[in-house]
C-alpha cells in the first residue's frame, strides 16, 4: 500500500512541476514569478531525479 | 520585462549552474562505499534479505558478517549504525569484523543497520556528508550519515507515526527511525520490514544477545549508559560495574522504559527469546548548543560551548579540554560488547561465546581506532565487502 501511495506523491510532484514549468513558460510580464518558479522547482526536480 | 525569452533562458541557466553542482555531492554521497576487509574470523557474509526477502533489491538492505567458530556455543548480533549520525559504534564494528577471532559460537555483526540513513544527510544542521579516519596506511574514508532514512526510500510520511503492533502514536519523522519501527512486520513501511527482518534472524538464528550500538548527546540524561530491559539488567549491571572497576569508565545502567514502544531494548526482549541491550557512548557532536558540526567536532568532541555548560554542571558526563574523542567512544563500545559477552558465558556455559583478537577501551585509547582496521588494497578482492 505505502509503494502505490509513494507512486501517487511522484505522480503529483511530477504534475506539479509540469504546471510550474508550463507557468514559467508563459509568464510574460514579471521576472518576479519567474524566479519564484523556478525556486518552487527545486525540490521537486531534485525529488524526481531521486536525488534529494 | 524587455526581452522575456533571453530572461528566461538566463534564469534556467543559473538555476541549472546552481542545481547541478549542489546535487553531484549528494547524489556521489548516497553512492559512496567504503571497502571493509572480511578478516580471519568472517565465515559468511550474507545480506538481512536472507532473513526476509522483503528487502530485496531496495536500498534498505545491508551487509551481514557472521564469524563462526569451530565449537558450537552462544550466537550474539551486534548493529551499529541504526542511527547513522553516531558513527562510533559502526566504527567499532568494523574493528570487530576485521580483527575478531571467534573460538566458540556465532557473532553476527551489522555494521550499518540503518543503510538508507547511512546514505542521507540531515537537512539545515550543515551535517559533513563524509569524516576520515587516520590509520597507519592512510586514511579511510566512511559516509556520514542521518538519524533517519532517506526520504527517497521511504515517502511520504505520515502525519502521525502509529507503532505497530502497540498502536502507540509517535512523531511522524520516527517512522524512519529504526530505532522506532521495532518488531516491524512484513508488510509494513521499509523501516519496519527492516527490523522485522532483524526480528526474523534473532528468532531464526536463535540468538542469545543483541546488542544495539548508539551515540547520544552530553546533555541527555540517557547517554554513557547500557540501557537495558527487565530480563537483561542483572547482566547490564554485572557488565557495567566489571569495566568501572578494571577499566575505569563510567557506564552506568538504565531501565529500558516498559511503556515506549518501538525501541530495540524493549521490543527484541518483548518479542524474542533474545536478550538485549543498547549501548549509548556521549557524542558532543549531536547536542544542540555546540559551534558548527564539522568532522573535528565529530571525531575530537571539543566544544567551547559545551565546556561552560560543563562548568556549570549542565552535562550528565564528566567533560573536559580533551572532549570525547572517537577513540573513548569506539573503545568503551568495545570493551562493554565484550563484557557482556564475557558475563553471559560465565552464567551461561552451554550458550558460551568465545573471543579473541578484539582491543578494549585502554588499547583502543593509546592506539586510535584506525589502528585496527586493515588495508583494503593489500588485501584479497574477494574479501573485500562495500559497506
Amino acid at each position: 500500500m505505502i509503494t502505490i501511495i509513494m507512486i501517487v506523491y511522484y505522480f503529483i510532484c511530477a504534475y506539479l512541476a509540469g504546471i510550474l514549468f508550463w507557468s514559467f513558460i508563459k509568464e510574460k510580464k514579471s521576472l518576479n514569478n519567474l524566479i519564484l518558479y523556478l525556486l518552487v522547482i527545486f525540490p521537486l526536480i531534485l525529488r524526481l531525479l531521486r536525488i534529494k | 520585462m524587455n526581452r522575456p525569452l533571453t530572461t528566461k533562458l538566463i534564469l534556467l541557466a543559473v538555476t541549472c549552474l546552481i542545481l547541478i553542482p549542489g546535487s553531484i555531492h549528494l547524489y556521489q554521497h548516497r553512492h559512496f562505499n567504503t571497502p571493509i576487509v572480511q578478516g580471519p574470523g568472517v565465515t559468511q557474509v550474507v545480506h538481512l534479505s536472507h532473513y526476509f526477502s522483503g528487502l530485496k533489491g531496495t536500498q534498505a538492505d545491508t551487509p551481514v558478517f557472521i564469524l563462526q567458530g569451530k565449537k558450537p556455543g552462544g550466537k550474539i548480533l551486534i548493529m551499529a549504525n541504526t542511527h547513522s549520525n553516531e558513527p562510533a559504534g559502526m566504527l567499532a564494528a568494523v574493528i570487530f569484523i576485521e580483527n575478531a577471532l571467534v573460538q566458540q559460537g556465532t557473532v553476527y555483526i551489522i555494521p550499518v543497520f540503518n543503510n538508507s540513513g547511512s546514505r542521507t544527510t540531515k537537512p539545515g544542521d550543515g551535517y559533513p556528508l563524509y569524516f576520515e579516519i587516520k590509520t597507519p596506511w592512510g586514511k579511510r574514508r566512511f559516509r556520514m550519515g542521518n538519524r533517519n532514512a532517506s526520504p527517497l526510500d521511504q515517502w511520504p510520511d505520515p502525519d502521525v507515526y502509529i507503532h505497530y503492533p502497540d498502536r502507540q502514536l509517535l512523531s511522524f519523522i520516527d517512522a524512519r527511525n529504526t530505532n522506532r519501527t521495532w518488531p516491524g512486520r512484513p508488510n509494513g513501511l521499509l523501516m519496519e520490514r527492516v527490523t522485522y527482518a532483524a526480528m526474523e534472524l534473532l528468532r531464526q538464528e536463535k540468538v542469545d544477545l543483541a546488542i544495539d550500538l548508539h551515540g547520544a548527546e552530553t546533555m541527555f540524561p540517557v547517554t554513557n549508559c547500557i540501557v537495558a530491559p527487565e530480563k537483561s539488567i542483572k547482566l547490564a549491571t554485572l557488565t557495567s560495574l566489571t569495566v568501572k572497576a578494571l577499566e575505569g569508565f563510567d557506564n552506568h545502567v538504565e531501565p529500558s522504559p516498559s511503556k515506549f514502544r518501538g525501541l530495540s531494548h524493549r521490543e527484541i526482549g518483548d518479542y524474542s527469546e533474545t536478550l538485549p541491550f543498547l549501548l549509548e557512548a556521549p557524542i558532543p557532536f549531536l547536542d544542540q548548543p555546540t559551534g558548527p558540526k564539522t568532522v573535528e567536532l565529530l571525531l575530537e568532541g571539543k566544544d567551547p560551548f559545551l565546556l561552560r555548560l560543563a562548568k556549570k554542571k549542565k552535562l550528565f558526563v564528566p567533560y573536559d579540554k580533551t572532549g570525547w574523542p572517537m577513540a573513548k567512544r569506539v573503545g568503551q563500545h568495545c570493551s562493554v560488547i565484550l563484557e557482556l559477552i564475557r558475563q553471559y558465558s560465565r552464567k551461561n556455559p552451554e550458550r558460551a561465546i568465545k573471543l579473541t583478537n578484539v582491543p578494549r577501551y585502554r588499547e583502543v585509547v593509546a592506539k586510535g581506532v584506525g589502528y585496527f582496521f586493515r588495508n583494503p588494497e593489500k588485501a584479497d578482492r574477494e574479501k573485500i565487502v562495500d559497506i
